[in-house]
């Protein structure tokens, strides 16, 4: 009756994916540290950043889904609320990470004293292509990072949770050179 | 000043005074006495976000707007809506959020019923001011079955986040990413299961969900809307329903505190695909004495179905007519009328659900169920009482195979085909939901008013209540016959009926609210 109603349904239905199973979450060796963090809170949720990095050192740099939602089960949150946080700070991953962790700061005073040379200096020794992405040996994850606050001492980057300032492409290269 | 003197606070809006409830807000008051606030993240069923930033009044006396939805009513407060500065602010804002929408308006389905498409007529300028490419961010996103999801259209109102926090309490979606990227997301491996998911459609001012069912069916324009009733279930949520061209396109919920406030659930608008089975029977069909079917008009079937019964009520077999729980009022009055002729009594049949729950969803779903308890009519459960001359069905369910085989009915009133048994030997069409005009009493007992458009089912089909007092005359002479008005009249006054509650006595549609 309606000539222009299509036929069939449409076929774009993405497959289901399979339910996650929460790490039971904390583990034991994390226990006192988690109570010790809730207790510095007047809300579980207010807890949630903290723990997220204690989870994120324990899973090995990452946040894997099954961590995820055990921590939101941890603190009565809603698995999306705590993957929307885990989304909006770059400092959390949620993809493997690599054996080491280097962030290039991209605001502005490094981006005009080198920083994209140290990107794709970086990039270049990781072997990737972009960042947020692991090397295929698996031993560097480069990312972009906001102002690192060091614009004094521009272009600064960040390794394993160390600051380096007025870093030249060469410096890079022999800091990346040390990492195993 | 002592209470009882002091009089009621008043905000000023447009130089008009208002009176406002405490804890109320400017957006509220507004609204309450029909002055128009742009809004898109605002709802009045939700707390307010503040995110849109599109419904910025002037406050007199303050050099800055503020948003209505949070500026809270206080004594004293004077606002403006309409002024330049507001407009200002407004132009201002749909800039912010035009900055990374792609404009698609051409192929979005909410194209014509979009707020952001409105406004940026009024507001924008048409010319994009900024050079940066716009940011590229995920489309055709399936959240659950039944939504379509697109990143780039999205305005970050939060509004369906809010839904399945506030309203459902099924917290399935939040806001990821940031800045620019700034998304709605499901967890990595989330299921969107809530059964009242597609609400959200509605909710969404933009384009940004879509429902799968929906999408690219039709342009809204092409559609004709009317006010109607859902009849998924005993709850009668109220509807819009939207048709085009013989096909019901689209159920959307209508507000109406008293019965589903904005919602309705997903099997309820999903509910109207027997309305369009490629199976409906769109004329009257008659048994030629070989026993095939063959087309009819009206005027043939009536003398034929007529003649059937005439023959059946002399067999003395069980004269009942059993009649679809979805069935109006009117068709039930009349329906017991026929029966009354064939020495039987009219009976229903409706299906009972387990799948009730506390907010929408009821176990009955016969949506007049309780409109033909109240008329007396007797509720057919099983096989051996299906008994009856004449069978009204609309939805399968109602009047499965096995009571249909088991009536022994000569005259069949089917909305589709397929349920005509094979004693039948007239079978009439009978309009869905979606055609059909009439009374339901929902669970509730709330009398709520079934409305028909011409653009759903086939064209031509009679109603139930003509065609039945047609063969009425034939089958008795001295029937009175009775028009929709004259059967509402009756209906009001009758026993079990008069004491439900009734809408104001009216014929006309009431007015669809955008």
């Amino acid at each position: 009756m309606n000539p222009r109603a299509p036929a069939a349904e449409p076929k774009d239905v993405a497959p289901r994916a399979p339910a996650v199973v929460p790490a039971s979450f904390p583990p034991a060796e994390l226990k006192a540290t988690c109570e010790k963090i809730l207790a510095r809170y007047p809300t579980k949720m207010a807890a949630l950043l903290p723990i997220l990095h204690e989870a994120q050192a324990f899973g090995g740099g990452w946040v894997s889904p099954e961590l995820e939602a055990g921590v939101a089960a941890y603190l009565d949150l809603s698995p999306a609320h705590v993957h929307g946080v885990l989304t909006f700070y770059s400092m959390y991953n949620t993809k493997p990470a690599g054996r080491h962790e280097l962030w290039v700061c991209r605001t502005l005073s490094c981006w005009r004293r080198g920083a994209p040379e140290l990107r794709a200096k970086a990039l270049d020794k990781a072997g990737c292509t972009r960042t947020g992405e692991v090397g295929e040996d698996g031993r560097f994850l480069v990312k972009d990072m906001e102002c690192l606050g060091l614009c004094e001492q521009a272009p600064a980057i960040w390794l394993d949770g160390v600051a380096h300032a007025n870093v030249t492409p060469e410096g890079l290269e022999q800091l990346m050179d040390g990492c195993e | 000043m002592s209470a009882s003197s002091s009089p009621e606070p008043v905000v000023t809006i447009n130089g008009t005074a208002y009176p406002y409830e405490p804890g109320d807000t400017v957006i509220r008051v507004a609204h309450r006495h029909g002055i128009d606030v742009p809004h898109y993240c605002y709802h009045p069923s939700m707390s307010p976000a503040g995110n849109c930033r599109i419904c910025m009044v002037e406050v007199v006396g303050s050099p800055r707007p503020q948003i209505a939805c949070k500026m809270a009513c206080f004594p004293g407060l004077s606002v403006n809506t309409d002024s330049d500065l507001a407009h200002e602010a407004r132009a201002d804002t749909m800039q912010m959020l035009l900055v990374n929408h792609p404009l698609d308006c051409p192929i979005c389905d909410q194209a014509g019923e979009c707020h952001l498409q409105d406004y940026s007529y009024q507001l924008g300028s048409g010319r994009a001011v900024t050079s940066t490419p716009k940011t590229k961010l995920p489309k055709n996103q399936p959240f659950g079955e039944q939504i379509v999801y697109d990143a780039e259209r999205c305005i970050k109102c939060t509004l369906c986040v809010r839904f399945c926090e506030e309203i459902t309490d099924t917290n399935e979606l939040s806001m990821g990413q940031r800045s620019d990227h700034e998304q709605v997301i499901m967890t990595s491996a989330g299921e969107f299961t809530t059964r009242y998911s597609m609400n959200i459609v509605d909710l969404c001012p933009v384009g940004a969900l879509t429902s799968r069912d929906f999408r690219f069916r039709s342009r809204l324009w092409f559609m004709d809307f009317v006010p109607s009733v859902c009849t998924g279930c005993a709850r009668g949520c109220n509807v819009t329903v939207g048709a085009r061209m013989g096909k019901v396109l689209r159920l959307e919920p209508r507000e109406n505190q008293d019965v589903n406030q904005w919602w309705m659930c997903d099997a309820g608008r999903l509910g109207y695909k027997h309305a369009n089975s490629a199976t409906r029977l769109g004329v009257p069909a008659v048994r030629d004495a070989s026993g095939a079917w063959r087309e009819a008009t009206f005027e043939q079937a009536i003398q034929a179905a007529s003649a059937a019964l005439a023959e059946h009520r002399h067999e003395e077999r069980p004269g009942h007519v059993l009649l679809d729980g979805g069935a109006t009022l009117e068709e039930m009055w009349v329906a017991r009328q026929l029966a009354a002729a064939l020495g039987g009594e009219a009976r229903f049949a409706a299906h009972v659900g387990d799948d009730g729950d506390e907010f929408l969803v009821v176990n009955e779903k016969g949506a007049n169920a309780r409109g033909a308890e109240a008329l007396g009519l007797a509720r057919v459960k099983n096989a051996a009482d299906a008994g009856a001359a004449v069978l009204v069905i609309e939805r399968d369910e109602h009047v499965p195979a096995d009571l249909r085989a088991a009536s022994g009915a000569v005259v069949a009133f089917v909305t589709d085909a397929s349920h005509v048994p094979d004693s039948v030997r007239v079978a009439f069409p009978f309009g869905s939901f979606a055609e059909r005009d009439g009374w339901l009493v929902n669970v509730g007992g709330r009398v709520q008013r079934l409305l028909g458009t011409g653009e759903a089912g086939p064209s031509a089909v009679q109603p139930f209540q003509a065609v039945a007092q047609e063969i009425l005359l034939d089958l008795d002479a001295g029937h009175d016959v009775l028009d929709d008005a004259a059967l509402e009249t009756r209906l009001r006054a009758a026993p079990g009926l008069a004491d439900l509650v009734w809408p104001p006595a009216s014929r006309e549609p009431a007015e669809v609210s955008s």
